[in-house]
């Protein structure tokens, strides 16, 4: 339960919630900080009417008005300053009934748009006979006594921030800026490790090698990373099997074979030559599928080795078969498994002899590999064959007579032994016509399948 | 081989009666006297019979298996094993190898193959007192080779490589050291080792060889012996 619990607020679903519910927090925090810091003018409207009865004492109509307003005294009172003012002052007068010199009405700052409107109401109200104007925000009435002092009324309401409105526009675009880099540093959280998966997934091999996808992130990014990972799994056990199969198969063929080259060894040899060829040829055709079978599942013996002289070795032994030359610019020594190495290279070097006339083993080194170039003067390979050249039992055209003809496994054998060593093989027509197989090898042994941590 | 001597006898371990029955048939019919047994148990009842000369051995038996048995022949001087085995990989070679077998022969096995094999441990066995040459290496100078895996190492323990001629040759240097041997003999040591490659000019592959062995007795390891021939320096020692 908890541990549901727990691994939904790791989903992506929760994350996205909290991020919904964030937005909005934010959002409304920041309207109401404006709301408290900079609100809107306190405006308190009041008929001049309602000003009359604070001052003389009666309950006016809107309750709590009259607690708005302190009094104090005073000696002196000037003369309003405006037209405004005065007028007011007039209203106020007349509703206390008392000498209009005696009253004098002062409003605070107000807006000029404020102001234009109560000069318009008392105006237009004095014309037909009117006289309470509504009045709003801070004011002093000051009314003159018996004695000759003033008693003052004075209200003081928040001046506020008179352009508001464009503050709470504003603050949605305040809000939109704060909440775009938010969202953009929240969605590269959340893809990161969706990224991380897709590129991991996407070197999740062909069931050759294991690519495995760190299992990290968001809960959904675990389910499919461990999903995944299983399914590499029974990928590489689906083709183990496959490829124990076709082992078996092989190796079951040899004993009736071996028979078979016996059973024949007396016949006429009309009849003995061409079936030993037959056996010849379908004993090839096993090795190479169990070279295969073999050099991918075999364990590893690491020993640094001579490269120059492995490559010169098995040029040498391949003089037989053609005009076959070596090149080596320095020394080279790498660490790797001989015997998979010497498959490799003579399998090359072997394929370059079946097609071609003169072939080219050249060797050269980089700080950390060793480069091995075989080239040949042959037909090259369609450049359609090209990709697909190094899948097992893959044959291109050109290997489908049966004289050159293997069953297509030479070029996998490469590739795995090279992948097992960390390096690579490419093919590449020459442009002056011939086959370039450039095979680049780490010159440490570093285990093909170790996840590193990028 | 004696012709006045009876025929040698051959004792066939496999659990094939197909395979049995084949290789019986040939080597039959090559003047050998041919024992069949199915495993290990009546292999061991043939062999307290009969004065059989060599073994021809399949890998993959009922109950113990053809390493484990080339190991228990390996303790008699007398009789000579070829392991013949549908287990056709390096590793298999050499675990064959190593076990004491005197050669090993993969499924399916030319049957002129397996005669001319049969006759060179024929002849090893007539000739020689010599223990065969299994499970050791060969030492001179910090180098060594590894006749059964075919490995030459320097004193660093990097692995040089040697085509088929250079190692045919070295091994019968190695096997003669510190003795002159002509161009004919050396021919001869190396052809005897069944090579098929061996066809290049001696001289030329010395040179090859002196080159890969440039590092031992600074350079010295090959000498040659103006109108005789050349002889390897180095003392050899077998670990």
């Amino acid at each position: 339960m908890i541990r549901g619990f727990r691994a939904w607020l790791n989903s992506m679903q929760a994350h996205m919630i909290g991020f919904a519910l964030g937005v909005i927090v934010v959002i409304t925090a920041l309207s109401i900080s404006l709301i408290t810091i900079a609100g809107p003018p306190q405006r308190s409207p009041m008929t001049i009417y309602d000003l009359s009865r604070v001052i003389r004492g009666l309950e006016p109509a809107r309750t709590g008005l009259a607690q708005e307003f302190t009094r104090t005294k005073a000696s002196h009172a000037r003369e309003p300053a405006s037209e405004v003012e005065r007028q007011l002052s007039g209203f106020l007068a007349r509703e206390l009934k008392v000498p209009a010199a005696d009253v004098r009405l002062y409003l605070g700052n107000r807006a000029p748009s404020h102001l234009a409107y109560v000069a318009r109401q008392a105006a237009l109200y004095a014309q037909d006979g009117g006289s309470s104007p509504i009045v709003q925000g801070t004011l002093i009435a000051a009314v003159r006594q018996a004695d000759g002092t003033w008693n003052l009324y004075v209200r003081r309401s928040k001046a506020g921030f008179e352009n508001y409105w464009q503050l709470l526009r504003a603050s949605h675009w305040l809000g939109f800026l704060i909440v775009v880099p938010l969202s953009m540093w929240f969605s590269t959280l959340i893809a990161r490790p969706v990224r991380a998966f897709a590129a991991a997934a996407s070197q999740a091999g062909d069931g050759r090698r294991e690519f495995p996808v760190p299992v990290e992130g968001p809960t959904e990014i675990r389910v499919a990373a461990r999903a995944l990972n299983e399914m590499q799994a029974r990928i590489r056990d689906f083709v183990r099997e496959r490829t124990a199969l076709v082992g078996a198969i092989a190796h079951d063929l040899r004993t009736p074979l071996n028979n078979l080259r016996f059973r024949i060894a007396g016949a006429p040899d009309e009849v003995r030559i061409p079936a030993e060829a037959d056996i010849r040829q379908l004993e090839l055709l096993i090795n190479s599928t169990l070279d295969y079978v073999e050099s991918d599942g075999r364990i590893l013996t690491i020993d640094p080795i001579d490269l120059g002289s492995l490559l010169e070795s098995i040029v040498d032994d391949s003089r037989a078969q053609g005009q076959v030359a070596f090149t080596a610019a320095a020394p080279v020594r790498i660490e790797g498994d001989i015997l998979l190495l010497r498959r490799l290279f003579a399998n090359l070097i072997g394929n370059a002899l079946k097609y071609a006339s003169t072939v080219t083993v050249a060797l050269a080194a980089t700080p950390t590999e060793a480069i091995v170039e075989i080239r040949d003067d042959g037909p090259g390979i369609p450049p359609a064959d090209l990709a697909r050249a190094f899948d097992p039992f893959f044959r291109g055209e050109r290997s489908r007579s049966r004289t050159t003809g293997g069953i297509g496994l030479g070029l996998a054998i490469v590739r795995s032994v090279a992948e097992t060593h960390g390096g690579t093989v490419t093919l590449e027509n020459l442009p002056a016509g011939g086959l370039l197989a450039r095979v680049a090898l780490p010159l440490r042994h570093a285990p093909a399948n170790e996840v590193t941590a990028e | 081989m004696n012709l006045q001597a009876p025929p040698a006898k051959i004792l066939v371990v496999d659990d094939d009666p197909s395979v049995r029955a084949a290789v019986a048939e040939y080597l039959s019919g090559q003047d050998y006297t041919v024992f069949l047994a199915e495993d290990g148990e009546a292999m061991r009842r043939i062999l307290r019979d009969h004065d059989i000369a060599i073994v021809l051995l399949d890998v993959m038996l009922p109950g113990e298996d053809g390493f484990t048995l080339a190991r228990e022949l390996r303790r008699r001087p007398d009789i000579g094993v070829i392991m013949l085995s549908a287990r056709g990989s390096e590793g298999d070679r050499v675990t064959g190898l190593e076990a004491g077998a005197d050669d090993y022969l993969p499924k399916p096995a030319s049957p002129r193959e397996l005669l001319a094999r049969v006759r060179a441990v024929q002849r090893r066995y007539g000739g020689r007192a010599d223990p065969p040459a299994a499970g050791f290496c060969f030492t001179f100078d910090g180098w060594s080779l590894d006749p059964v895996r075919r490995v030459l190492r320097d004193p660093q323990g990097l692995l040089i490589s040697l085509s088929e001629g250079e190692f045919e040759l070295l091994l019968a240097f190695v096997e003669n050291p510190q003795a002159v041997l002509s161009r004919d003999q050396l021919l001869e040591l190396a052809r005897g080792q069944e090579s098929e490659a061996f066809d290049r000019a001696i001289d030329v592959q010395v040179s090859r060889l002196r080159r890969k062995l440039a590092g031992c007795l600074e350079g010295d390891a090959i000498r040659t012996v103006r109108g005789e021939g050349y002889l390897f320096a180095a003392e050899v020692s077998r670990a």
